[in-house]
Protein backbone atom coordinates (compact mmCIF):
# COMPACT_ATOMS: atom_id res chain seq x y z
CA UNK A 1 0.00 0.00 0.00
CA UNK A 2 1.30 3.49 -0.60
CA UNK A 3 1.74 6.24 1.35
CA UNK A 4 -1.16 8.53 1.90
CA UNK A 5 0.86 11.59 0.85
CA UNK A 6 -0.02 11.42 -2.52
CA UNK A 7 -3.47 10.81 -1.73
CA UNK A 8 -3.85 13.72 -0.20
CA UNK A 9 -2.72 16.22 -3.17
CA UNK A 10 -5.10 14.60 -5.65
CA UNK A 11 -8.56 14.37 -4.03
CA UNK A 12 -10.11 16.48 -6.92
CA UNK A 13 -9.87 13.50 -9.12
CA UNK A 14 -11.93 11.26 -6.66
CA UNK A 15 -15.65 11.27 -6.46
CA UNK A 16 -17.59 9.69 -3.40
CA UNK A 17 -21.16 8.15 -4.33
CA UNK A 18 -23.49 8.40 -1.33
CA UNK A 19 -26.77 6.54 -2.05
CA UNK A 20 -29.68 7.74 0.18
CA UNK A 21 -32.77 5.73 0.35
CA UNK A 22 -34.63 7.34 3.51
CA UNK A 23 -31.71 8.05 5.22
CA UNK A 24 -33.01 11.38 6.96
CA UNK A 25 -31.46 10.68 10.63
CA UNK A 26 -28.22 10.23 9.03
CA UNK A 27 -27.37 12.13 5.94
CA UNK A 28 -25.98 15.16 6.94
CA UNK A 29 -23.51 13.53 9.33
CA UNK A 30 -22.23 11.35 6.71
CA UNK A 31 -22.17 14.08 4.18
CA UNK A 32 -20.45 16.59 6.80
CA UNK A 33 -17.81 13.73 7.59
CA UNK A 34 -16.87 13.19 3.59
CA UNK A 35 -16.65 17.29 3.46
CA UNK A 36 -14.49 17.48 6.28
CA UNK A 37 -12.06 15.17 4.92
CA UNK A 38 -11.84 17.34 1.95
CA UNK A 39 -13.56 14.82 -0.84
CA UNK A 40 -16.10 15.66 -3.32
CA UNK A 41 -19.67 13.82 -3.32
CA UNK A 42 -22.75 13.40 -4.96
CA UNK A 43 -25.62 12.21 -3.21
CA UNK A 44 -28.34 10.18 -5.18
CA UNK A 45 -31.52 10.59 -3.93
CA UNK A 46 -33.19 6.82 -4.46
CA UNK A 47 -36.92 7.87 -4.03
CA UNK A 48 -36.56 8.52 -0.48
CA UNK A 49 -39.69 8.51 0.87
CA UNK A 50 -38.90 10.51 4.10
CA UNK A 51 -37.39 14.17 3.78
CA UNK A 52 -33.66 13.28 2.66
CA UNK A 53 -34.18 15.66 -0.51
CA UNK A 54 -35.13 18.32 1.47
CA UNK A 55 -32.66 18.07 3.90
CA UNK A 56 -29.92 18.25 0.95
CA UNK A 57 -31.65 20.51 -0.51
CA UNK A 58 -31.89 22.97 2.61
CA UNK A 59 -28.14 22.11 3.32
CA UNK A 60 -26.60 22.91 -0.16
CA UNK A 61 -25.90 19.68 -0.36
CA UNK A 62 -24.56 18.48 -4.40
CA UNK A 63 -27.49 15.77 -4.52
CA UNK A 64 -28.79 14.22 -7.73
CA UNK A 65 -32.41 13.37 -7.29
CA UNK A 66 -33.95 10.40 -9.19
CA UNK A 67 -37.32 10.68 -9.48
CA UNK A 68 -38.34 6.82 -9.02
CA UNK A 69 -36.93 4.26 -6.36
CA UNK A 70 -34.82 2.09 -8.60
CA UNK A 71 -33.08 0.27 -5.63
CA UNK A 72 -29.08 0.02 -4.96
CA UNK A 73 -27.84 -0.62 -7.79
CA UNK A 74 -29.53 1.81 -9.71
CA UNK A 75 -28.52 4.44 -7.76
CA UNK A 76 -25.34 3.38 -7.28
CA UNK A 77 -24.72 3.41 -11.32
CA UNK A 78 -26.15 6.96 -11.47
CA UNK A 79 -23.46 8.14 -9.63
CA UNK A 80 -20.86 6.10 -11.71
CA UNK A 81 -22.87 7.72 -15.11
CA UNK A 82 -21.96 11.59 -12.80
CA UNK A 83 -18.45 10.50 -12.40
CA UNK A 84 -17.80 9.50 -15.76
CA UNK A 85 -19.56 12.68 -16.76
CA UNK A 86 -17.81 14.72 -14.66
CA UNK A 87 -14.07 13.38 -15.31
CA UNK A 88 -13.16 11.54 -12.21
CA UNK A 89 -10.86 9.03 -12.10
CA UNK A 90 -11.44 7.18 -8.98
CA UNK A 91 -15.13 6.79 -7.49
CA UNK A 92 -15.95 5.53 -4.40
CA UNK A 93 -19.21 3.93 -3.05
CA UNK A 94 -19.75 5.32 0.38
CA UNK A 95 -23.28 4.52 2.08
CA UNK A 96 -25.09 6.81 3.50
CA UNK A 97 -26.37 4.84 6.40
CA UNK A 98 -23.12 5.49 8.77
CA UNK A 99 -22.18 1.87 8.15
CA UNK A 100 -18.47 2.79 5.64
CA UNK A 101 -15.60 4.16 7.93
CA UNK A 102 -14.43 7.88 5.82
CA UNK A 103 -10.92 7.43 7.06
CA UNK A 104 -10.62 4.22 5.11
CA UNK A 105 -11.59 5.88 1.70
CA UNK A 106 -8.00 7.03 1.47
CA UNK A 107 -6.90 3.29 1.92
CA UNK A 108 -9.12 2.05 -1.00
CA UNK A 109 -8.34 4.70 -2.95
CA UNK A 110 -4.87 3.67 -2.95
CA UNK A 111 -5.38 0.93 -4.10
CA UNK A 112 -7.01 1.87 -6.76
CA UNK A 113 -3.93 4.16 -7.17
CA UNK A 114 -1.48 1.50 -6.65
CA UNK A 115 -3.24 -0.11 -10.67
CA UNK A 116 -5.80 -1.91 -9.69
CA UNK A 117 -9.54 -1.49 -11.30
CA UNK A 118 -11.76 -2.41 -8.48
CA UNK A 119 -10.99 -2.34 -4.72
CA UNK A 120 -13.28 -3.95 -2.06
CA UNK A 121 -13.21 -2.87 1.48
CA UNK A 122 -13.78 -5.97 3.20
CA UNK A 123 -14.64 -6.77 7.32
CA UNK A 124 -12.94 -9.99 7.27
CA UNK A 125 -9.15 -9.36 5.99
CA UNK A 126 -6.68 -7.88 8.82
CA UNK A 127 -8.21 -6.95 12.40
CA UNK A 128 -9.81 -3.84 11.63
CA UNK A 129 -13.39 -4.16 11.84
CA UNK A 130 -15.31 -5.02 14.96
CA UNK A 131 -18.28 -5.03 13.58
CA UNK A 132 -18.36 -8.18 11.36
CA UNK A 133 -22.42 -9.31 11.04
CA UNK A 134 -24.32 -12.15 12.50
CA UNK A 135 -23.43 -15.28 12.08
CA UNK A 136 -26.43 -16.14 9.69
CA UNK A 137 -25.25 -13.63 7.32
CA UNK A 138 -21.25 -14.56 7.49
CA UNK A 139 -22.72 -17.79 6.66
CA UNK A 140 -24.35 -16.58 3.47
CA UNK A 141 -21.02 -14.77 2.61
CA UNK A 142 -18.83 -17.56 2.95
CA UNK A 143 -21.87 -19.49 0.54
CA UNK A 144 -21.50 -16.63 -2.17
CA UNK A 145 -17.35 -16.16 -1.23
CA UNK A 146 -17.27 -20.16 -2.47
CA UNK A 147 -18.71 -19.77 -5.95
CA UNK A 148 -16.95 -16.79 -6.72
CA UNK A 149 -14.12 -18.33 -5.75
CA UNK A 150 -15.45 -20.95 -8.15
CA UNK A 151 -15.78 -19.17 -11.00
CA UNK A 152 -13.21 -16.37 -10.88
CA UNK A 153 -10.23 -18.34 -9.40
CA UNK A 154 -9.81 -15.61 -6.95
CA UNK A 155 -10.39 -15.12 -3.11
CA UNK A 156 -12.93 -11.91 -2.22
CA UNK A 157 -13.38 -12.07 1.49
CA UNK A 158 -16.32 -9.89 1.59
CA UNK A 159 -18.74 -9.88 -1.57
CA UNK A 160 -21.84 -8.17 0.11
CA UNK A 161 -19.41 -5.10 0.83
CA UNK A 162 -20.71 -1.87 -0.68
CA UNK A 163 -17.73 -0.13 0.15
CA UNK A 164 -15.35 -0.09 -2.77
CA UNK A 165 -13.17 2.24 -4.58
CA UNK A 166 -13.88 1.68 -9.02
CA UNK A 167 -10.88 2.91 -11.38
CA UNK A 168 -11.40 4.07 -15.00
CA UNK A 169 -11.85 0.69 -16.61
CA UNK A 170 -14.24 -0.54 -13.73
CA UNK A 171 -16.32 3.25 -13.76
CA UNK A 172 -16.78 2.18 -17.43
CA UNK A 173 -18.04 -1.07 -17.27
CA UNK A 174 -20.56 -0.45 -14.38
CA UNK A 175 -22.06 2.71 -16.27
CA UNK A 176 -22.95 -0.31 -18.48
CA UNK A 177 -23.34 -3.17 -16.87
CA UNK A 178 -24.67 -2.83 -13.13
CA UNK A 179 -27.56 -5.16 -12.02
CA UNK A 180 -30.49 -2.73 -10.17
CA UNK A 181 -30.92 -4.65 -6.64
CA UNK A 182 -28.05 -6.90 -5.22
CA UNK A 183 -25.54 -5.59 -7.31
CA UNK A 184 -22.45 -6.01 -5.14
CA UNK A 185 -21.33 -9.52 -5.39
CA UNK A 186 -22.43 -9.78 -9.49
CA UNK A 187 -20.70 -6.86 -10.08
CA UNK A 188 -17.23 -8.22 -9.00
CA UNK A 189 -17.79 -11.47 -10.66
CA UNK A 190 -18.36 -9.54 -13.75
CA UNK A 191 -15.31 -7.51 -13.27
CA UNK A 192 -13.33 -10.41 -12.90
CA UNK A 193 -14.84 -11.82 -15.73
CA UNK A 194 -13.62 -9.22 -18.08
CA UNK A 195 -9.92 -8.98 -16.82
CA UNK A 196 -10.13 -6.00 -14.35
CA UNK A 197 -8.18 -6.52 -11.05
CA UNK A 198 -10.33 -6.97 -8.00
CA UNK A 199 -8.76 -6.81 -4.70
CA UNK A 200 -9.70 -6.86 -1.25
CA UNK A 201 -8.31 -4.16 1.01
CA UNK A 202 -8.99 -4.43 5.40
CA UNK A 203 -11.80 -1.55 6.37
CA UNK A 204 -13.26 -1.17 9.55
CA UNK A 205 -17.08 -1.40 9.19
CA UNK A 206 -19.94 0.25 11.97
CA UNK A 207 -23.36 -0.42 12.64
CA UNK A 208 -25.75 1.36 10.89
CA UNK A 209 -27.12 5.13 12.34
CA UNK A 210 -30.25 4.73 11.01
CA UNK A 211 -32.09 3.16 8.41
CA UNK A 212 -32.45 -0.47 7.51
CA UNK A 213 -30.57 -2.90 5.33
CA UNK A 214 -31.72 -3.63 2.17
CA UNK A 215 -31.87 -7.19 3.29
CA UNK A 216 -34.04 -8.14 5.71
CA UNK A 217 -35.06 -11.91 7.12
CA UNK A 218 -37.83 -12.19 4.86
CA UNK A 219 -36.29 -11.43 1.68
CA UNK A 220 -32.79 -13.04 2.73
CA UNK A 221 -33.98 -16.37 0.90
CA UNK A 222 -34.61 -14.86 -2.10
CA UNK A 223 -31.31 -12.39 -2.49
CA UNK A 224 -29.28 -16.13 -1.76
CA UNK A 225 -30.66 -17.65 -4.76
CA UNK A 226 -31.54 -14.34 -6.94
CA UNK A 227 -27.54 -13.94 -6.48
CA UNK A 228 -26.42 -17.48 -6.57
CA UNK A 229 -27.85 -17.38 -9.85
CA UNK A 230 -25.94 -14.71 -11.04
CA UNK A 231 -22.93 -15.56 -10.01
CA UNK A 232 -23.57 -18.69 -12.17
CA UNK A 233 -24.58 -17.23 -14.71
CA UNK A 234 -22.02 -14.48 -15.38
CA UNK A 235 -19.59 -16.99 -14.19
CA UNK A 236 -20.38 -19.31 -17.25
CA UNK A 237 -20.38 -16.39 -19.88
CA UNK A 238 -16.77 -16.17 -20.19
CA UNK A 239 -14.90 -12.96 -20.97
CA UNK A 240 -15.90 -10.94 -23.13
CA UNK B 1 -66.91 -33.58 -34.17
CA UNK B 2 -70.38 -32.54 -33.82
CA UNK B 3 -71.50 -29.59 -35.94
CA UNK B 4 -72.95 -27.79 -33.09
CA UNK B 5 -69.41 -27.81 -31.17
CA UNK B 6 -67.50 -26.72 -34.19
CA UNK B 7 -69.72 -23.65 -35.59
CA UNK B 8 -69.11 -22.38 -31.60
CA UNK B 9 -65.25 -23.24 -32.48
CA UNK B 10 -65.38 -21.45 -35.44
CA UNK B 11 -67.11 -18.33 -34.00
CA UNK B 12 -65.34 -18.23 -31.03
CA UNK B 13 -61.88 -18.76 -32.62
CA UNK B 14 -62.87 -15.83 -35.01
CA UNK B 15 -64.31 -13.39 -32.93
CA UNK B 16 -60.90 -14.06 -30.89
CA UNK B 17 -58.84 -13.21 -33.98
CA UNK B 18 -60.90 -10.13 -35.14
CA UNK B 19 -61.27 -8.57 -31.38
CA UNK B 20 -57.13 -9.12 -31.71
CA UNK B 21 -57.20 -6.96 -34.77
CA UNK B 22 -59.58 -4.06 -33.55
CA UNK B 23 -57.37 -3.87 -30.88
CA UNK B 24 -54.08 -3.50 -33.01
CA UNK B 25 -55.96 -1.05 -35.28
CA UNK B 26 -57.30 0.98 -32.25
CA UNK B 27 -53.81 1.14 -31.51
CA UNK B 28 -54.55 -0.98 -27.80
CA UNK B 29 -52.20 -3.12 -29.15
CA UNK B 30 -49.05 -2.91 -30.94
CA UNK B 31 -48.84 -4.74 -34.05
CA UNK B 32 -45.73 -6.07 -33.04
CA UNK B 33 -46.93 -7.30 -29.75
CA UNK B 34 -49.86 -8.79 -30.84
CA UNK B 35 -47.95 -11.38 -33.71
CA UNK B 36 -47.87 -14.01 -31.64
CA UNK B 37 -52.01 -13.81 -30.57
CA UNK B 38 -52.51 -13.56 -34.48
CA UNK B 39 -51.02 -16.78 -35.13
CA UNK B 40 -52.57 -18.84 -31.87
CA UNK B 41 -56.13 -17.61 -33.09
CA UNK B 42 -55.29 -18.14 -36.75
CA UNK B 43 -54.39 -21.72 -35.61
CA UNK B 44 -57.56 -22.57 -33.64
CA UNK B 45 -59.50 -20.93 -36.59
CA UNK B 46 -57.52 -23.63 -38.80
CA UNK B 47 -58.13 -26.14 -36.60
CA UNK B 48 -61.53 -25.49 -36.21
CA UNK B 49 -62.86 -25.36 -39.76
CA UNK B 50 -60.72 -28.20 -40.76
CA UNK B 51 -60.84 -31.09 -37.70
CA UNK B 52 -60.02 -33.90 -39.49
CA UNK B 53 -56.56 -31.97 -40.05
CA UNK B 54 -56.16 -32.01 -36.32
CA UNK B 55 -56.96 -35.74 -36.02
CA UNK B 56 -54.06 -36.66 -38.43
CA UNK B 57 -51.82 -34.26 -37.05
CA UNK B 58 -52.36 -35.75 -33.36
CA UNK B 59 -52.08 -39.25 -34.47
CA UNK B 60 -48.96 -38.51 -37.24
CA UNK B 61 -46.77 -37.30 -34.03
CA UNK B 62 -48.44 -39.83 -31.53
CA UNK B 63 -50.98 -38.45 -29.24
CA UNK B 64 -53.60 -40.64 -28.19
CA UNK B 65 -56.52 -38.16 -28.84
CA UNK B 66 -56.58 -35.05 -30.60
CA UNK B 67 -57.67 -33.26 -27.22
CA UNK B 68 -54.66 -34.09 -25.83
CA UNK B 69 -52.63 -32.24 -29.22
CA UNK B 70 -54.75 -29.25 -28.66
CA UNK B 71 -54.08 -28.91 -24.96
CA UNK B 72 -50.76 -29.11 -25.36
CA UNK B 73 -50.30 -26.84 -28.58
CA UNK B 74 -52.41 -24.38 -26.40
CA UNK B 75 -50.28 -24.19 -23.39
CA UNK B 76 -46.86 -24.55 -25.35
CA UNK B 77 -48.26 -21.37 -27.15
CA UNK B 78 -49.23 -19.52 -24.05
CA UNK B 79 -45.67 -20.46 -22.43
CA UNK B 80 -44.06 -18.87 -25.73
CA UNK B 81 -46.37 -15.94 -24.95
CA UNK B 82 -45.58 -15.31 -21.31
CA UNK B 83 -41.69 -15.86 -21.98
CA UNK B 84 -42.22 -13.20 -24.82
CA UNK B 85 -44.39 -10.56 -22.22
CA UNK B 86 -41.21 -11.60 -19.30
CA UNK B 87 -38.53 -10.29 -21.99
CA UNK B 88 -40.47 -7.06 -23.19
CA UNK B 89 -40.87 -6.14 -19.24
CA UNK B 90 -37.17 -6.96 -19.08
CA UNK B 91 -36.03 -4.40 -21.66
CA UNK B 92 -39.01 -1.88 -20.55
CA UNK B 93 -37.48 -2.12 -17.18
CA UNK B 94 -33.86 -1.15 -18.24
CA UNK B 95 -35.24 1.64 -20.48
CA UNK B 96 -37.24 2.79 -17.53
CA UNK B 97 -34.06 2.80 -15.00
CA UNK B 98 -32.37 4.39 -17.56
CA UNK B 99 -34.71 6.97 -18.38
CA UNK B 100 -34.49 7.80 -14.49
CA UNK B 101 -31.05 8.38 -14.33
CA UNK B 102 -31.01 10.57 -17.24
CA UNK B 103 -33.38 12.61 -16.43
CA UNK B 104 -31.99 12.70 -12.39
CA UNK B 105 -28.43 14.04 -14.03
CA UNK B 106 -29.86 15.94 -16.23
CA UNK B 107 -31.95 17.55 -13.37
CA UNK B 108 -29.18 18.55 -11.66
CA UNK B 109 -27.22 20.01 -14.35
CA UNK B 110 -30.21 22.62 -14.78
CA UNK B 111 -29.88 23.38 -10.61
CA UNK B 112 -26.12 23.79 -10.70
CA UNK B 113 -26.70 26.38 -13.29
Amino acid sequence: MCNSATATSSKSEVLLIIPAFNEEDSIVDTVERVVSFGYDYVVINDGSKDRTLEICESKGFNVVDLPRNLGIGGAVQTGYKYAKRHGYSIAVQFDGDGQHDIAYVDRIVNAVRGGVDLAIGSRFIGNESQFQSTNMRRLGIKWLSFWMRLFTGSRHSDPTSGFRAAGTRAIDLFCGFYPTDYPEPESIVKACKLGLRVVDVPVSMNERIGGSSSINAFASVYYMIKVTLAIFIIGLQGGR
Amino acid sequence: MSIVLQIIAVASSLSFLVFVLALVSRGYLKLKYSLLWIALSCSCLIGALFPKLVSALASAIGFLTPSNFVFFFCSFFLLAICLSISGIISKQAQSIVELTQEVALLKSQIDRK
